[in-house]
This record gives C-alpha cells, structure tokens and sequence, in this order.
C-alpha cells in the first residue's frame, strides 16, 4: 500500500474527510476516526511521526474542542455552575466530533505530505486537473514548512538580541508574535515573486499543457483497492442516509 | 548577427526615477561579456530584461529595444525565448523547488512539451554537463549551496538555451565548482553560445571577452 498510486490516496483522502465531515453520529465519526488511522499507516506513515505532527497540533484542538464543549448546550445538563448548566452531553459529544475530524484531517495530510509532490501533480495531470492549479496547490504546500522555517528564524533573531521569550508575559508574547508576523508575510511574498520569476525563466506557462516525465500508472491492485473503498463508501453512506 | 544586443534601453520602476537609461550592450555568439558594477546600480534589474522577465512578470517603464539573434524580445513567445535564453540567479535556494534532483532537471523541458525520452536525455545531458549525474535522483535538500548551484545551472542548460545569463552565480561556489562552472563556460562559447555574466570578482576576467561597466544609471565598455 506504500507505493500505491497517488490517485488511490486521493480517493481514500476524500472519503475519509468527507465522511467525517458529513457524519454526525459518534460512533460512525469514531469508525471513520479508525479506518483513517489503519489507512494512514497502511500507507506508509510512520506512527512516531505522525504522533509528533498530532502533538504539535494538540494545544489548538483541545482550545477548539473546548469552545464546543462549552457553547454547545444540548442534550443532558451535566455539570452546573451557580445554577447555569455549562456542560451538556450534546457539547461533549460535539467536542469529541470536532477532535476527532481533525484528527481525519491531519491524517489525510500526514498521508499525502508522505506522497512525492511530482507524483501527486502526474497524478493530477492524468485526472484532467489543470497543471495550473496543481503547482499552484504545490507552491502553497511548499511555502508552508518555509513559512514556518521563517518565523522560527525571527524568533531565534530575536533571542540573540537578548529578548527572553520565557519571562515575556502572555500579552507581550502575543504582541511580538503580531509585530513578527509583518515581516515574515513579507518575506513570504518576496520569496513567492522569486519563485515565480525562476518558474517563467525555465517556460512555466509556455503552453496550455505540458508532458511530464514521471509516469505514475494504477496497478491491477490499485485497481482493487480503489474499488473495494469505492464500493465501502457506497455502502455507508448508503446505509447511513437511507 | 550578435545573439543578444541591448540598444538605448532605459528602465524605472516608478514614473521619473530613472535607474538606467539609453544603455548599449552588444554580446556576439562564442562571445563571454561581463558586466560589473555596485550592488544596487541596476545590473540584476538589466539581466530581467534581457530574459524578458521584466515586463513580463515584473513591471516598469522601458525604453529602447532588446533584440535576441535579431528579433525583438517582445515579439517572441514564451517558449521561444526561453529556449533562446537562460538565466541562472545568484542564490540556489531560491531556484529549486522540487523534491529531487532529476524533478528538477524535468521541469523546463516539460514546460516545452518535449517528449519523455527527449526529457530523459537532456537530463542526462544536463547532468553529466555540471558534473551530478550520480546525484540524479538525490534530495535537493539534501545537497550543498555549491551542488545546488550547479543544479540550478543544470536546469538551465536543459533548456539548451543559446544565450546564457548568469546573475553572480559565482558568488558563493566553493573552488572546485567554481572551477566546474568556468569549464562550462568554455564549453558553451566553443559551441557558439552566447554568455552574459554580472560578476565583480577580478577571478573571472581570464572568461571575458568584453567588460562593460555599469555606475550611476550609466553603463560603458572598459579595456582588459
């Protein structure tokens, strides 16, 4: 399952977000949550990497999480505060929902940043995608580890000017990382032009197609896997609508 | 025939400042020009122009006319020019942006549409031209700024361009690549190409047939 074709990611991408997406009962939500992580690994994540990419992404969805727990005021009153109900059996299940697509989310991610880009885009090519829109897609996959590297680069700048991040209280931390951001946006744009530039310079853009020089084929098995997702989609989203 | 010629051109990027103007530059095919001059006097700005980046991707006002082999460069479409010329910046990192280096090598090649097996042997050629053909399908990321550079050279001359720009591309190679890249040059004049370079190092004039100088808006021819 490693080397399957792209396009097989892509299909088994797409069901699994747009299941999470359009289920709302926990228990399919929890099922979907698990034929992800077993597709996710099947294709070749490694579990460790795939744990850090969870944690540095935790802090955010447990914040997301718990405005859901909180602002969702349905189903059974559970916990009370001077009489106002604040947790509901309805907030909890849509807390867990809301982490648990998330998790599908960076799943599909974790799963299609394993992917080599160029087979992705013959991927695309082959799906009758635009190549356009392809690079387009890659460029911003692109300048997201480089946006971050940036932003680390200011902080770390600013560190060796003596700036201590620990002793920073909360509100300052927030106002430097706003008076970061300009620049680093900054940079980004520049860096896009450039990009930009040494694309036209090598013909980016000379013709309505191009051809590609990798091939990526669908094996007999590809064939199989695809159909066995294709027919398993169907089916739940058969049984859970009718 | 000169392949590249520049005749009266004047660039500003806003109305009224002016950053060059009414500049000659001719540089003959086997011909290797170097044009020096201080950071910031306009030398980069004059390589986007005879690439045709300005004002294609980069607006401003011009004056005058850039003829390649003869023909006006706003009259050629992008495939044409940019099989008649390549150009290759200082700074590799800003030139990659593929995952290998073989994806790299590709891409000019199938923006032109060429066939795979025509791809598979201009990557080849590339590669044994700049000297990595055993880093084919290496991580880009993975290279030094040195091989990166000579990467980049690579993509360019995948494109078997007949004029070859080079904007400080030498800057900052180590003496073996350096080395490598003046070997290239030779080569690409003995087979009748046409180079352009920006340089300010004294270490290259030996490559040189001609030197022109550019300062304060103005550019003229100096002696060797």
């Amino acid at each position: 399952m490693k080397k399957a074709d792209p396009r097989v990611k892509l299909f088994w991408v797409l069901l699994c977000t747009t299941g999470v997406l359009v289920f709302s009962r926990p228990f399919w939500v929890l099922g979907i949550a698990l034929f992800t992580l077993a597709g996710t690994l099947s294709f070749g994540v490694d579990l460790q990497s795939l744990l850090q990419r969870l944690r540095r992404f935790l802090p955010l969805l447990v914040v997301i999480s718990l405005l859901h727990l909180l602002f969702v005021q349905t189903g059974e009153a559970l916990v009370f505060i001077r009489g106002y109900q604040v947790i509901t059996s309805g907030g909890i299940i849509r807390g867990v929902i809301t982490l648990v697509r998330f998790f599908v989310i960076l799943c599909s991610a974790a799963v299609m940043g394993n992917e080599n880009i160029r087979r992705v885009l013959a991927a695309l090519t082959k799906l009758r995608i635009p190549y356009l829109f392809s690079f387009m897609l890659m460029i911003a996959l692109r300048f997201i580890p480089s946006f971050q590297s940036s932003f680390s680069d200011a902080i770390i700048a600013l560190q060796l000017r003596g700036v201590d991040l620990n002793k920073l209280s909360f509100r300052r931390k927030i106002r430097m990382y706003g008076d970061l951001l300009l620049p680093v946006v900054a940079d980004a744009v520049v860096k896009s032009r450039q990009l930009a530039i040494v694309m036209e310079a090598r013909g980016f853009g000379a013709f309505d197609k191009r051809t590609s020089y990798l091939e990526v084929r669908m094996t007999a098995w590809d064939w199989i896997v695809t159909g066995a997702l294709f027919t398993l989609g169907a089916a739940a989203f058969g049984y859970y609508f009718f | 025939m000169n392949a590249l010629e520049g005749r009266q051109i004047s660039f500003s990027y806003r109305k009224g400042t002016s950053l060059f103007s009414q500049v000659d530059i001719q540089v003959g095919q086997g011909e290797c020009v170097i044009l020096r001059g201080p950071s910031g006097c306009g030398k980069t700005t004059l390589c986007h122009m005879l690439v045709g980046i300005i004002p294609r991707s980069i607006s401003g006002e011009i004056k005058g006319d850039i003829l390649l082999f003869g023909q006006d460069i706003r009259t050629l479409s992008l495939a044409r020019l940019v099989q008649k010329v390549g150009v290759l910046f200082q700074n590799p990192d800003e030139q990659l942006f593929f995952p290998t280096v073989e994806d790299e090598i590709a891409f000019g090649p199938e923006n032109l549409c060429l066939s795979r097996k025509e791809i598979g042997l201009r990557i080849e050629e590339a590669l044994e031209t700049v000297q990595m053909s055993a880093f084919r399908l290496v991580e880009t990321e993975t290279l030094s700024y040195g091989q990166k550079q000579l990467i980049a050279l690579g993509a360019v001359l995948a494109l078997q361009p007949a004029i070859l720009i080079l904007d400080e591309a030498f800057s900052q190679l180590d003496s073996f690549s350096t080395q490598l890249v003046k070997g290239i040059i030779q080569a690409q004049k003995k087979m009748g190409h046409a180079i352009f370079m920006v340089e300010n190092s004294e270490d290259h004039l030996d490559l040189a047939e001609r030197v022109y100088e550019m300062h304060d808006g103005r550019v003229w021819e100096v002696a060797l």
